[in-house]
């Protein structure tokens, strides 16, 4: 399939590579809070520059200000050669830069082709509207991106993958020489994210800049040119790829080295927690599923994003109920809703933090407080100290920054604000914790204070199912793991066994069998 | 495609039903007479639904609309009786509301007022407003070419006639075809990503407003210049009739989704049941709660349609 | 676990007024203060319970309606709930014999049905609970109508139970106030301390994420709106009490002005932020401006072009306040107060301020100057109320009454409801009584609700009038009869009698259907007809709403589904246009229109030959009565035994027992129309 591409304008064979960008010193605060102290980027021609830093680093204020969607305070920005004065989004889109963000920002009433087309086509308000050319145009760019998605169905009936894909749809289609991309694989897995990467070789071959943000630290180190390190508000360095080790960034980002990233230790397995036989839920997609956890065991989850993974932890937690029965700690039960979950000492850390995991708007305490209201309350009236007791406990055992206990929990960062939610269910008490993406969109301190948290939690006996599109932490943290393919397991490994090979096989839908046959250790 | 216009076809059938029932109890109700007159009393919630869609659409509401009406219906009035010419009285009124559209609209879109808010104070202050000014006098003494604006009854309603008819189908174009119709659906459906991709929707909130004040400003006039005098306090309960007329046609309240022809067909349903029951011969006492029954039993059709809708996220991800 | 003391830095950032209530408290002491500048009997305790007795039905509705806006719904359908449960207890208790307690629960029941409804449609359904209460606002309203036909109005509760609505503790705490207070606590607990109020907030920042959190969205929505319709059914109760009367148009509207009351008590319609003390504060605004307006006499159209402006400005500055610190973040983050915002406050309430001085002054110059009764040249200060200010029919007669006050040298106020409302009526007359006027001259929209007020005037030593309809006699001083109801149906029942000799159909094209004038008409028209005409047959009644163009739609349709129908009764003012245009354009000549209206509006109709015939007193004349009669009565100048009175222009008029005759109607024709200006 041909790429829509005008690569020849650009194309230049000879060194030295021209600038697509540059911002020097740019600064920002909003409502008194210095979010960017002096940030300094130069985007190159044909390159691939990679924004590492961690959670509140600066690294979405500075992309924003490229894509004129806020305005710098003081700095210079210079597109294509010229200094740029007063950004906005139309402005930035004419000089060629298009972006794509973490969250998909779709349009759920309308159509996929639309989707793509409104991205694409400017703003002249009496314009008319081709339809048919919207839809070819559409199936050109997916299939570009290798995807079979239909142009005509309506955005809000996409999976975030999917829709993850029609953004990078957009994004090509703008035909940018500057293009940004945020965290863009998070929602992707295995094929998808090749598809990606050869998609981002290939742009880059044809001159376009490409500004990758990412916290997935090997992936930078496989598709990136130079590295621009944030830390607080500064660009700290900017190294060449080939030249910097993963520590060494680590160590830029932080700020301090951080220890071993996964804690992995071995911790006694109890008694059966959850047993699972034969459950069967038409509404979400899954058929057959038979396994079970103990206390003290991390039991994995993986497989492709929809693939089922999310869908068997809601209907554990009775988000979408089934009709078969599942045990309990030796008690066969019917869990109709999240309610009846909590009663039996279920936990749920869903994937969407900002939509699920947390309420943005409502204060730390609040948040913390919300699954478990009747430990804080007598005669169904909350009590204000004990709620205050319980969230001071927990923002300081789990080192939630923050200046008071009632700050909302949107105005924390992202590593901060999946504590919180994890804090929720730590106050439940939880024998049964489902973690799904617990470190998704996590700084790399956080990530590993997390790591930290699931281990001490299976030491204390909790059976924790872990859910992760990011194969070396499910390989490194699970006892065992399932993987799912079409709405059933197609295989548990022991730890032993488990290989990334092995695990990408049966996400595949390969046999058991067959994948032990065809990977060997 | 069906699938798609769910919402409109359980409205449809709504009406169908009723047809049914009217043409086998009281067949004079499709008298081309009764039909004209129904038309021309409904007019004007169908042209302000035309708006009210637009601002649905946006995730909007606006229920100010009847106190406009009976501004503009005073306004047209007062500049005909100073001897302007009809169409000039017509842009007065048109001018007039897109005026208070316009302070609907900028409330609205650039201080991010809700608009429930904003137009319920605008609904009461304009409405005591014009009430203060006129103290409830109608206004008579009307030029002769006023009523009818000059031409006679059935010329002028073939006219209206033609004239909505294009205003519907231009509107119904324009959402789909024009860019500018596009944007209309992604303010509604996501401002944030809206704005990310340039389009301004502050401006489409409040070129919505406006224009809805426009059009209530036509409506105004065209319902005025049945008459030879004008009432100083028209327009009582409009909102609520133009609201649920597109509220029944389907559109999703929260924006992002509507559709002309569910609104059309919203405005017929409740346009004719009024008239519908007494020819049925249902007492008038039973109407409102008939009418009542029947908004909530049309919505519910459109749920019950919808939910497959709302399922669909889930039978994707298990493909 | 080891629960650790809460360390202090952690605890910072709790304020007492989150959500931005300090506005609208200041907002409301400075219109407190400014009223008691400027309105006469304003600062009293007596006027404070008096503003708290009249908030209590509307009051009930707004707190019913706060959680409901919080966890992100809305119910419109409140007030019809009110006409709705007030007509079943009416019902129950006139028809079903049925003792007050066991009513009472009968209407609670109903409410909890209504609510009920609304909660399985939002809650269990899911459809937005916009248009469920559109629907409902409909249906509850409708019922109540079909149920009454719109006519009957259920009054003569005892005496024990009209306490609850009129009654008072140690002769000055209102009675229902204890009732608004217990279930104020009880919501501001529900709301604030309890886990089912924390439920709510969460469910209205984000429903998915509450349910994520194990909260049982549906249940929790769905208690709301129960708790919302029992809520309503309950301030029905406490308004037939008060009012003294159950009928189906019971709190039409009330909906808006208790949705308005909670958006200015800084309740955000998306859900999430709100205090129930924020709706009391709202609450209050509302009720002392309206208070203060009357008090001052302004006009009533007036309270609502300030309450809309303010309610603009309030929330404007809210949010200009918290925009500046979201312009990129949806998370709000609070600020301290900062002068600038002190700044603004300050510009409102001076913009206020001067407002109402400039509208005082515009009042004070269309009226002579110095309505303090303290002044030594005392002028006679005399209210007059219609029963709705906008209704052609008291336009016209307010001419009359500012040539006699013009005439005799004395202060008018002339006010009264926007639209038909027995409640304003009573509040009206309330606060003139606060104010100290010489005589009220009063246009009864209902008998039996205003009747103990009007006796409240008398004990203060007004002198009480009632034109257009009577109140209760022992309430009033004197009546101004312009003509029976009795005299208006026999007159128009031979008119249609003298245009149809042979007999025939005829159709009445009413006000609203639960208009009780116009009821009371269509029952002596009927028995006319009955002993005088049985050859006239009425085929249908309709109502216009005192709406010219619903008159027109319904004359339309009566024509096509009653094609023998030949004449059409319009007993309701602007819906005599409405039908005589409908005729017109029919083309049909062998259809007569009579009715009663204004003969300014009918003019070209009646010139044109499509109404025959109006019916209706000099309605300039009894204006001019109202306050003739009003001046003579404050000075002691009528005695009650007296047969007739000599009142200026008029001449001199008869008297009957107590009431004062105006004379017979007067049928407005062709010949006469042209020397008629009214």
């Amino acid at each position: 399939m041909a790429l829509p591409l005008q690569a020849d304008s650009r194309l230049r064979e000879n060194p030295p590579p021209r600038a697509l960008l540059t911002a020097s010193s740019i600064t920002k605060n909003f409502a008194g809070v210095r979010a960017l102290k002096s940030a300094s980027l130069q985007l190159l021609q044909g390159e691939v520059h990679a924004l590492i830093g961690e959670n509140g680093a600066g690294k979405s204020t500075l992309t924003k200000i490229i894509t004129g969607a806020i305005s710098a305070d003081s700095g210079t920005l210079e597109i294509a050669g010229k200094i740029v004065p007063h950004n906005d989004p139309n402005i930035a889109r004419s000089l060629g830069i298009a972006a794509i963000y973490q969250q998909p920002s779709l349009f759920p009433h309308l159509t996929v082709a639309e989707n793509i087309a409104l991205a694409l086509e400017g703003e002249s308000s009496s314009r008319r509207v081709n339809w048919k050319q919207r839809r070819a145009q559409a199936t050109d760019l997916l299939s570009s991106v290798g995807s079979s998605l239909d142009p005509m169905r309506l955005a809000a009936t996409l999976s975030m993958a999917e829709q993850q894909i029609v953004e990078i749809a957009k994004a090509i289609g703008a035909n940018a020489s500057i293009l940004l991309m945020d965290e863009p694989t998070a929602l992707l897995t295995g094929r998808e994210v090749d598809n990606l990467f050869s998609l981002i070789y290939r742009l880059r071959h044809d001159g376009v800049g490409i500004l990758y943000i990412s916290h997935r630290l090997e992936e930078i180190s496989a598709i990136a040119d130079r590295i621009t390190v944030m830390r607080d508000g500064e660009t700290i360095a900017c190294r060449n790829a080939a030249d910097v080790t993963r520590s060494e960034l680590i160590y830029l980002m932080v700020g301090r080295s951080v220890a071993s990233i996964f804690p992995k230790r071995s911790v006694p397995i109890g008694d059966l927690a959850i047993e699972v036989r034969s459950l069967h839920n038409p509404s979400a997609g899954l058929h057959d599923i038979s396994f079970s956890v103990r206390s003290g065991e991390i039991f994995g989850l993986a497989g492709l994003v929809g693939s089922g993974r999310t869908e068997l932890a809601r209907t554990l937690f009775g988000l979408t109920p089934s009709t078969s029965s599942i045990e309990v700690r030796g008690e066969s039960c019917h869990i109709h809703s999240p309610a009846e979950a909590i009663a039996r000492g279920i936990a749920y850390v869903p994937e969407d933090r900002r939509q699920h995991g947390i309420i943005l708007e409502m204060g730390i305490d609040t948040n913390i407080s919300l699954a478990n209201l009747s430990s804080v309350s007598q005669y169904g009236l909350i009590t204000p100290d004990k709620e205050a007791t319980l969230a001071t406990h927990h923002t300081d055992s789990l080192r939630i920054k923050t200046s008071s206990i009632y700050a909302a929990a949107g105005t924390l960062s992202g590593g901060n604000q999946q504590k919180v939610a994890l804090a929720r269910w730590l106050a439940i008490h939880p024998q049964i914790m489902i973690l799904d993406e617990p470190t998704q969109g996590v700084d790399v301190g956080s990530k590993a204070e997390i790591h930290e948290l699931i281990m001490q939690l299976a030491e204390r006996g909790v059976a924790i199912i872990l859910i992760s599109s990011e194969l070396p932490e499910i390989l490194a943290m699970s006892d065992r793991i399932a993987v799912l393919h079409a709405g059933t397991i197609t295989g548990i490994l022991s730890r032993g066994e488990a290989t990334q090979p092995r695990i990408m096989s049966l996400a595949f839908g390969h046999t058991y069998h067959d994948t032990m046959a065809e990977h060997p250790q | 495609m069906i699938k798609a216009h769910i919402r409109e076809l359980s409205v449809a059938l709504t009406i169908l039903l009723l047809m049914i029932a009217l043409a086998l109890i009281a067949p004079g109700y499709f008298s081309r007479q009764n039909l004209a007159d129904l038309f021309l009393a409904n007019a004007p919630v169908m042209i302000i639904a035309l708006g009210m869609t637009l601002i649905i659409l946006t995730g909007q509401i606006d229920i100010s609309v009847g106190s406009v009406f009976a501004i503009c219906s005073v306004v047209a009035g007062l500049s005909s009786r100073l001897g302007a010419p009809t169409l000039i009285s017509a842009a007065t009124a048109c001018l007039t509301g897109a005026a208070c559209g316009a302070l609907n609209g900028a409330l609205v879109g650039y201080l991010r007022i809700p608009s429930i808010v904003v137009t319920l104070a605008t609904m009461v202050a304009l409405r005591d407003a014009l009430r203060w000014q006129t103290q409830g006098s109608w206004i008579g003494n009307l030029p002769a070419s006023f009523q009818w604006m000059g031409f006679t009854q059935a010329t002028y309603t073939a006219i209206t006639f033609s004239g909505v008819t294009v205003l519907v189908l231009l509107t119904a174009w324009s959402l789909r075809f024009l860019s500018v119709g596009r944007a209309v659906f992604a303010t509604g459906s996501n401002p944030q990503a809206a704005r990310i991709i340039g389009i301004d929707t502050n401006r489409v909130t409040f070129s919505v407003f406006t224009l809805t004040g426009a059009l209530t400003g036509l409506a105004a006039m065209l319902n005025s210049v049945r008459f030879n005098q004008i009432p100083s306090n028209s327009g009582l309960g409009l909102e609520m009739k133009v609201i649920a007329a597109v509220a029944v046609g389907g559109a999703a309240i929260t924006g992002g989704y509507a559709a002309i022809l569910g609104t059309v067909l919203g405005v017929v349903l409740l346009g004719s049941i009024g008239t519908a029951l007494t020819f049925l011969g249902v007492s008038a006492y039973w109407e409102k709660a008939i009418q009542g029954a029947i908004i909530l039993g049309a919505i519910t059709l459109n749920i019950l349609g919808s939910h497959r809708e709302k399922n669909a996220p889930i039978k994707a991800l298990a493909r | 676990m080891h629960p650790s003391k809460p360390s202090r830095a952690n605890l910072a950032g709790r304020t007492s007024f989150q959500n931005g209530e300090w506005i609208l408290l200041l907002a409301l002491l400075a219109e407190a203060a400014l009223f008691s500048v400027l309105a006469p009997g304003f600062f009293t305790l007596a006027n404070l319970f008096e503003i708290l007795r009249f908030s209590v039905e509307l009051g009930l509705l707004s707190i019913a309606l706060t959680p409901i806006i919080i966890a992100g719904g809305i119910d419109l359908s409140v007030g019809s709930t009110v006409g709705l449960t007030a007509v079943i207890f009416g019902l129950a208790w006139h028809s079903g014999h049925l003792p007050i307690p066991l009513a009472i629960l009968i209407a609670l029941l109903i409410g909890l049905a209504s609510g009920a409804l609304n909660a399985l449609m939002i809650a269990g359904l899911r459809l937005p609970a916009l248009i469920v209460t559109l629907g409902t606002y409909s249906l509850y309203r409708g019922i109540a109508e079909g149920i009454t036909h719109g006519a009957v109005s259920y009054t003569g509760f005892p005496k024990s139970f009209l306490l609850l609505g009129q009654g008072y503790l140690w002769h000055t705490i209102p009675i229902q106030l204890t009732i608004f207070l217990l279930v104020a606590i009880g919501y501001a607990l529900l709301l604030h301390r309890s886990v089912i109020g924390r439920a709510l907030y969460a469910i209205g920042f984000n429903p998915e994420g509450a349910r994520y959190a194990g909260i049982p969205v549906q249940r929790r929505l769905a208690l709301v709106y129960l708790l919302s319709g029992i809520v309503s059914s309950l301030a029905a109760i406490i308004y037939v009490a008060h009012l003294g009367l159950a009928k189906s148009d019971l709190g039409t509207g009330f909906e808006l002005s208790a949705i308005a009351a909670v958006v200015l008590g800084g309740t955000s319609v998306f859900g999430g932020r709100g205090t129930l003390f924020g709706t009391l504060l709202g609450l209050f605004f509302l009720s002392i401006l309206q208070n203060g307006m009357h008090l001052l006499a302004l006009p009533s159209e007036l309270t609502g072009v300030l309450i809309g402006t303010l309610l603009l400005a309030i929330v404007s500055i809210d949010r200009l306040r918290t925009k500046r610190n979201s312009i990129t973040t949806s998370e709000e983050k609070r600020r301290p107060k900062t002068q600038k915002q002190i700044a603004a406050i300050a510009a409102l309430l001076l913009v206020a301020a001067l407002a109402f001085i400039a509208l005082r002054s515009r009042n004070n110059s269309s009226t002579p100057k110095g309505t303090r009764p303290a002044t030594t040249n005392h002028r006679p200060v005399i209210a007059v109320m219609p029963k709705a200010k906008g209704d052609p029919y008291f336009i016209s007669a307010r001419a009359g009454a500012e040539e006699a006050a013009q005439a005799l040298g004395i202060d008018l106020i002339w006010d009264g409801p926007t639209s038909l409302d027995a409640s304003q009526q009573n509040e009206l007359v309330e606060n003139w009584i606060t104010r100290g006027v010489d005589a009220i001259v009063v246009a009864v929209e209902n008998k039996g609700s205003i009747s103990t007020v009007l006796r409240k005037a008398r004990q203060h030593g007004i002198s009480v009038l009632t034109w257009d309809a009577d109140a209760e006699p022992d309430a009033r001083d004197f009546f101004l009869n312009q003509a029976t109801p009795e005299g208006i149906a026999n007159t128009l029942t031979d008119e249609a009698a003298r245009l149809m000799p042979a007999g025939g159909q005829f159709a009445i094209i009413t006000g609203a259907l639960s208009a009780e004038n116009q009821n009371e008409w269509i029952a002596y028209i009927k028995k006319r007809v009955a002993a005088k005409h049985p050859q006239l047959i009425l085929s249908t009644i309709q109502p216009s709403d005192d709406d010219r163009d619903k008159a027109f739609t319904q004359t339309q349709t009566i024509l096509k589904v009653f094609p023998q129908v030949k004449l059409i009764m319009d007993i309701s003012a602007p819906a005599v246009p409405g039908s005589a245009e409908a005729v017109q354009q029919s083309g049909r000549k062998d259809v007569d229109v009579i009715g009663l209206s204004l003969p300014n509006i009918c003019k070209p109709y009646v010139k044109s030959g499509v109404v025959q015939t109006i019916v209706l007193w000099n309605t300039r004349d009894l204006g001019y009565l109202t306050v003739y009669a009003g001046w003579l009565s404050s000075q002691k100048q009528i005695s009650k035994e007296a047969t007739s009175i000599a009142a200026g222009r008029l001449g001199k008029l008869q008297m009957r027992g107590t009431e004062i005759i105006l004379g017979t109607p007067l049928i407005i024709n062709k010949d006469n129309i042209d020397h008629l200006d009214f």
